[in-house]
């Protein structure tokens, strides 16, 4: 029947089915800033079990840790048989209602075990028959490789010119190793992408409506490049997934090899409980993550501690990622700090220029767009040195232009190697031999001993802005009544060298960016008079002797580093050095925490020296990154300060009280809490299946520009994180949890929040976040499921809980 | 056998030897470290120190079945390192190759020993020399090698591929005296650098260029023997060994080097006169004092081999000159640039010339005859499709030819359709995941 449609509406047609079919995967940022995101993101609203069930196995992927991995659990005793009684009966009263959890509640636990581990364990959610890659995977993997990337080739593919289907269509056409009458097809074909689809749709004889279905499994085939594909059409827009199924697809019919077979559904099977393998899962899953749960919020308080802190000297806010929670609590204990959480582009959703640079980059969380420009400008005076730092950023490129001279010219390279060889050899040696002692820190693109510069806010923001922004950054921090004289802002960022994935280490809130420069720029902000004289009329009084300072945590030496000092009066630099010697305290008592865990590291006394990893070339491990992240408070710091939460939670600073309108919970729960189930399914889906969510080992990746990595000569993209990042060679470092939201606010608020926010809805009801909130009585904690409010038990008491969980192994290695 | 004749500790082995520890101190420490998260990561360590001081015997061996032992081991390290780096993947097509290259050498040893035959022995060399040096149509094992870690690329790259030149340079008495092996020589070098050259034109993943970069490479220090520059080879190899194996060490660092751009400033718009005057400054008094360098202080002959040489190598300066005088931010700057490249080629023809001297490498007898006509012209036709390929990407980027070898160069390193493992959504197995506990019979 669609043939006698009209052309265009049949390329609309084809258009449509594209865009459906593009929602196999969530688009992959690349690697020049990488962003976590949660792979299966397009079917967040169907919840976490039909996500298991569906979106993953599309991708050839599983959702959950295989039955064997679980099992190893049980056995070393990470899971206990209470907690996976506990887990199954839960399971089988969602499963089947009040009748199911009936027909279990005379059995005992361990019985009850016993009949849930006598099914033969078969890999749960295991992908369909798993077929080699084929001619057509084969040739459309080497094209995106060649044409996703154009810019890493000295003679690139001419995308530039014809589109990422034009090109292909040139060069296929011409290609001696296809088939002649493979090639005249592909020369007839249509000349766009979308009437090519059109055609070669019509030519397999599809029927309209399993097309998209058919596309789909197509994308699937090359999850890498499809998430790939579909980040670059959302953002410079000069592929789509239209273009990537045009090529597939005209290949298919010139090669003539026919679309296959839908899969045919798989039979369930159910266990002697009757649960099929997605509810085996879940109930492991559960299992898993009650001891984490319970070990968590015995330490979160569920009322304010009974002492009140003296005034503190400095309060630092941080940002909101797991890796604060262990410098915030090693400054604390040095001395009368106050520090709280919050975003770490501390509400400047800026595209930021850095001094001289030719390209600015959008250092903000991606759910926002950038609004305005901010650019940084030496401070008057520092002509000179901003002259120098132009002339020495100019020669570094022309030292690495020269360098790569090879690329530039046929022929070049052959006595190029032989000129630069002898200065290699040594260079090489020292490098690993020195292993990062004796070397210089800084990345290559942060320039040392630059001018003194500013950034110039009054040019990027009217007055009224700048108020505007200060108000939402206070009353979203709950600092409507600034407590300290000096208030420091700290961004984060890690110094790595020679890793592809540098940038997944760095600020995720600051859009995969060092954190220094949204710091400097809101400090600024703040510190102006006029802000501050406006901010005081909408009743935000900021005491004059109040500064607002800017600093970076580098997170693989835990060094804080003040970034702008410029408001502080000469005469007060005191209590900067005090506070500097503090957290210089701090950052040795984290290393020497950190290195107990690091691959590698030297432990014990004379400082452990994390930050010379950094700048090994050799090192993967340079630091564990977001590894482990389990949970998320968003509360007062009183709820948790004191306790230690191992650098597994993120942790939002919220005041119920001051928050009468519930504004700024609904901003937390709408960015920050979503930000964090990102990563966190991240991370968690990486640790499942490090073979299709995950990237796979590093030392095995072959970078094709700034897109990210293949593993070897050929292939897919690789997606996700790294194993070194989730991984040693003794097994996962990394526990693959679902995130625990742990919301100190009126549950009647919160309800609100998720009833008039889609975003949260989805993630509460889809089993993505575990969200409790404190009880009525203290000590008790309340779980929202779409259900409702009910309380959440914890299974065992809290002195095994201490005692139970330490399952980070030392690696010797 | 007294152990004197066994190994020989000559010029050419004493600079192979820097080559090989120079290689071992870069590369071992870096396996140690890197491959702490790999399964085999102990094992490939082993086998990184095992490739390298088999390649250390070769370059000592002074018997030729002794270089034969060397060799062998040297394969079975390399292959040891593949499969448990880069599983089965990593070897499918390295094992046939080399062991095929391995074969040929025994043969050739034996073709020695019984005397006569020298050009059987001669072409059986070449054969090996090319498989190990990953000349086309053998170049394929060399881009699987990529399953493996960056560790092991890199004593494949700085040593293992080295033992072609090594065998070739130590042998070349007999070569010389086999027009037939000179002319398969030139022939594969010729082959090798033209379609290495593209390969790493078009390539835009940075390991796949280095590959291919090799085989060009390996083509040109070949062509160098073909020709009767030994001490020119030996160089080259050496250099490239330190060139190839640091650049594979550091091939994780694209993503910085990227953002180093970016925070560089813009580039400045230079009208065309300009850019001509830039490249003329960066270029010229490089390539005028490489020519005047070698031309007083060259040891060797001043004959149309060594010019090809000479043309190479001023190619490669002023290539690097002219980028960085364009990359410059003013004409002082660019002229500096200019100054800085005349003293660097100065000093590399120095030192060449130096280094050539001490070598003191057999040439051919009767230079005037030379190895014949053969390896000339087809170095001759690989330098001018070098020069042709430059020209039709300056030109007709978009034509018809130009996208015909685009599409050679991406198909260069095989397909592997249906065998490699792959990461996709019907990826083989599970029983590939190397590194992953779960679901591994736990």
């Amino acid at each position: 029947m669609t043939t006698l449609l009209p052309t265009t509406a049949r390329i609309l047609r084809a258009r449509a089915d594209a865009e459906i079919a593009a929602n196999v995967i969530a688009p992959y940022y690349g690697l020049d800033a990488a962003i976590a995101v949660n792979p299966v993101l397009p079917s967040l609203r169907e919840g976490m079990p039909a996500a298991l069930r569906s979106a993953a196995p599309a991708l050839g992927a599983r959702g959950s840790a295989g039955e064997s991995w679980y099992r190893a659990q049980l056995d070393g005793g990470r899971i206990s048989t209470a907690e996976l009684a506990a887990a199954i009966r839960a399971q089988l009263a969602s499963v089947r209602g009040a009748g199911g959890a009936a027909m279990v509640a005379d059995t005992a636990d361990a019985a009850l075990v016993e009949r849930f581990l006598a099914t033969s364990p078969h890999e749960a959610l295991e992908a369909g028959d798993p077929t080699a890659p084929d001619e057509i995977d084969e040739q459309l993997t080497r094209w995106c490789r060649a044409a996703l990337a154009p810019e890493a080739a000295a003679w690139p593919v001419p995308v530039d010119e014809l589109g990422f289907y034009g090109a292909w269509r040139a060069v296929a056409s011409v290609d001696p190793r296809m088939p002649r009458s493979a090639r005249r097809r592909i020369e007839e074909a249509p000349a766009a992408a979308d009437a090519a689809l059109a055609a070669a749709l019509e030519a397999t004889g599809l029927p309209a409506g399993d097309r998209a279905d058919a596309l789909r499994r197509e994308l699937a085939r090359t999850p890498g490049w499809t998430a790939y594909v579909r980040w670059r059409a959302q953002t410079s827009g000069d592929v789509e997934v239209v273009d990537l199924l045009a090529v597939r697809l005209t290949l298919r019919v010139a090669l003539e090899m026919p679309l296959p077979e839908a899969p045919t559904d798989a039979r369930v099977v159910r266990d002697a409980l009757g649960l099929d393998a997605v509810e085996r899962a879940l109930v492991w899953q559960a299992a898993l993550e009650a001891r984490v749960h319970e070990r968590l919020l015995s330490r979160v308080r569920t009322a304010p501690a009974d002492e009140t802190p003296p005034a503190p000297s400095a309060h630092l806010v941080f940002c909101i990622d797991v890796r604060s929670e262990g410098i915030r609590r090693h400054l604390e204990a040095q001395g009368p700090y106050a520090t709280s959480g919050f975003a770490g582009f501390f509400g400047i959703a800026a595209e930021v220029e850095p001094l001289a640079a030719s390209a600015a980059s959008a250092a903000l969380p991606v759910l926002l767009s950038p609004r305005y420009r901010v650019s940084e400008r030496p401070v008057p005076g520092a002509w000179r040195g901003a002259r120098s730092l132009v002339d020495r950023l100019a020669a570094g490129r022309a030292w690495r232009s020269a360098l790569k001279a090879p690329d530039s010219v046929a022929g070049a390279p052959l006595g190029w190697a032989e000129m630069t060889g002898w200065l290699w050899g040594p260079v090489a040696a020292s490098r690993s031999i020195l292993a990062g002692a004796a070397t210089r820190g800084g990345r290559a693109d942060d320039p040392v001993g630059g001018p003194a510069t500013l950034f110039d806010v009054d040019s990027a923001l009217s007055v009224e802005d700048q108020l505007a922004t200060a108000e939402v950054i206070l009353r979203t921090m709950g600092m409507t009544t600034p407590d300290a004289p000096l208030i420091v802002l700290v961004g984060h960022g890690s110094t790595t060298t020679n890793n592809a994935y540098r940038t997944a280490l760095d600020c995720g809130a600051c859009g995969g960016h060092r954190g220094a420069p949204n710091a400097r720029i809101a400090a600024a902000i703040l510190n102006s008079e006029a802000v501050r004289a406006g901010l005081a009329a909408r009743g935000i009084e900021i005491p004059a002797e109040t500064v607002f300072l800017a600093a970076e945590h580098d997170t693989v030496s835990d060094a804080i580093t003040i970034v702008d000092s410029s408001a502080l009066p000469a005469e007060r630099r005191g209590e900067l050095e005090a506070l500097l010697a503090d957290a210089v305290r701090a950052a040795e008592e984290l290393q020497a925490e950190r290195a107990a865990e690091l691959p590698g590291a030297r432990t014990g006394a004379g400082g452990s020296r994390l930050e010379r990893r950094g700048r090994d070339w050799a090192q993967v491990y340079p630091e564990w990154g977001l590894a482990r992240n389990a949970a998320i408070v968003i509360g007062p710091r009183s709820r948790t300060a004191g306790v230690d939460l191992e650098r597994r939670a993120f942790l939002h600073s919220y005041d119920a009280e001051a928050d009468v309108d519930g504004q700024a919970l609904e901003t937390i729960l709408t960015a920050p809490l979503v930000v964090a189930h990102w990563i966190n399914a991240q991370y968690y889906f990486s640790a499942v299946d490090p073979e299709v969510l995950g990237a796979g080992s590093k030392t095995v990746h072959n970078l094709v520009g700034g897109a990210g990595v293949l593993t070897g000569p050929r292939g897919d993209l690789r997606i996700g994180l790294p194993w070194q990042s989730i991984g040693t060679r003794a097994g996962l470092h990394h526990e693959p949890l679902r995130l625990l939201a742990v919301v100190d606010a009126p549950l009647e608020r919160i309800d609100g929040i998720i009833q008039r926010a889609d975003i949260v809805a989805d993630l509460v009801h889809g089993d993505w976040v575990v969200l409790v909130a404190p009880g009525t009585e203290p000590g008790t904690w309340v779980r929202r499921t779409r259900d409702g409010w009910a309380p959440y038990s914890l299974t065992i008491s809290t002195s095994a809980a201490e005692a139970a969980v330490n399952p980070d192994e030392k690696e010797a290695a | 056998m007294p152990p004197a004749s066994l190994l020989s500790l000559e010029p050419l082995s004493i600079l192979l030897l820097v080559l090989v520890v120079g290689i071992a101190l870069a590369v071992l420490p870096y396996a140690h470290r890197s491959l702490r998260g790999d399964r085999h990561g102990v094992g490939v360590t082993v086998a990184i120190g095992g490739m390298l001081a088999a390649t250390d015997l070769i370059a000592l061996a002074a018997q030729p079945w002794l270089v034969a032992l060397a060799w062998s081991a040297a394969t079975i390290a390399t292959l040891v390192a593949l499969r448990l780096g880069g599983g089965a993947a990593a070897v499918r097509r390295a094992a046939p190759w080399l062991v095929v290259g391995d074969l040929a050498l025994w043969a050739a040893v034996a073709a020695i020993a019984t005397g006569g035959r020298t050009d059987l022995a001669a072409v059986l060399l070449v054969v090996a020399a090319g498989i190990r040096c990953a000349a086309p149509p053998a170049h394929g094992w060399l881009v699987d090698s990529l399953h493996a870690p960056t560790p092991v690329s890199s004593a494949l790259h700085g040593g293992i591929v080295n033992g072609g030149g090594i065998l070739l340079i130590s042998q070349f008495a007999l070569l010389q005296q086999s027009p037939l092996a000179l002319g398969l020589l030139g022939l594969l070098a010729a082959v090798a650098v033209v379609a290495g050259t593209i390969g790493a034109l078009v390539r835009t993943d940075v390991k796949g260029r280095l590959v291919l970069s090799t085989v060009a490479q390996m083509g040109f220090m070949l062509l160098c023997i073909a020709l009767g520059l030994t001490a020119a080879a030996a160089l080259h190899l050496v250099a490239h060994g330190f060139y190839k194996s640091a650049l594979f060490l550091g091939s994780s660092d694209g993503i910085d080097r990227r953002a180093a751009d970016r925070r560089a400033p813009a580039v400045i718009r230079l009208s065309p006169a300009g850019r001509r005057g830039r490249m003329l400054v960066g270029a010229l008094p490089a390539v005028l004092a490489l020519v005047v360098t070698a031309l007083a202080l060259y040891p060797g002959g001043r004959g149309l081999p060594e010019a090809l040489l000479l043309l190479v190598m001023a190619a490669a300066i002023a290539t690097a000159g002219y980028r960085a005088a364009l990359a410059a931010r003013t004409l002082p700057h660019a002229l500096v640039v200019g100054a800085l490249a005349a003293g660097a080629a100065t000093a590399f023809a120095a030192v060449t010339s130096a280094l050539t001297g001490l070598l003191a490498l057999p040439s051919f007898v009767d230079s005037a005859a030379g190895g014949g006509v053969v390896p000339l012209v087809l170095a001759v036709l690989a330098l001018s499709a070098l020069a042709a390929v430059a020209a039709l990407r300056g030109l007709a980027p978009t034509g018809r030819l130009a996208l015909r070898i685009l599409a050679l160069g991406h198909c260069l390193g095989g397909s592997g359709a249906g065998r490699a493992p792959r990461t996709g959504a019907a990826r083989p197995a599970r029983t590939a995941r190397s590194l992953d506990p779960i679901g591994a019979s736990a």
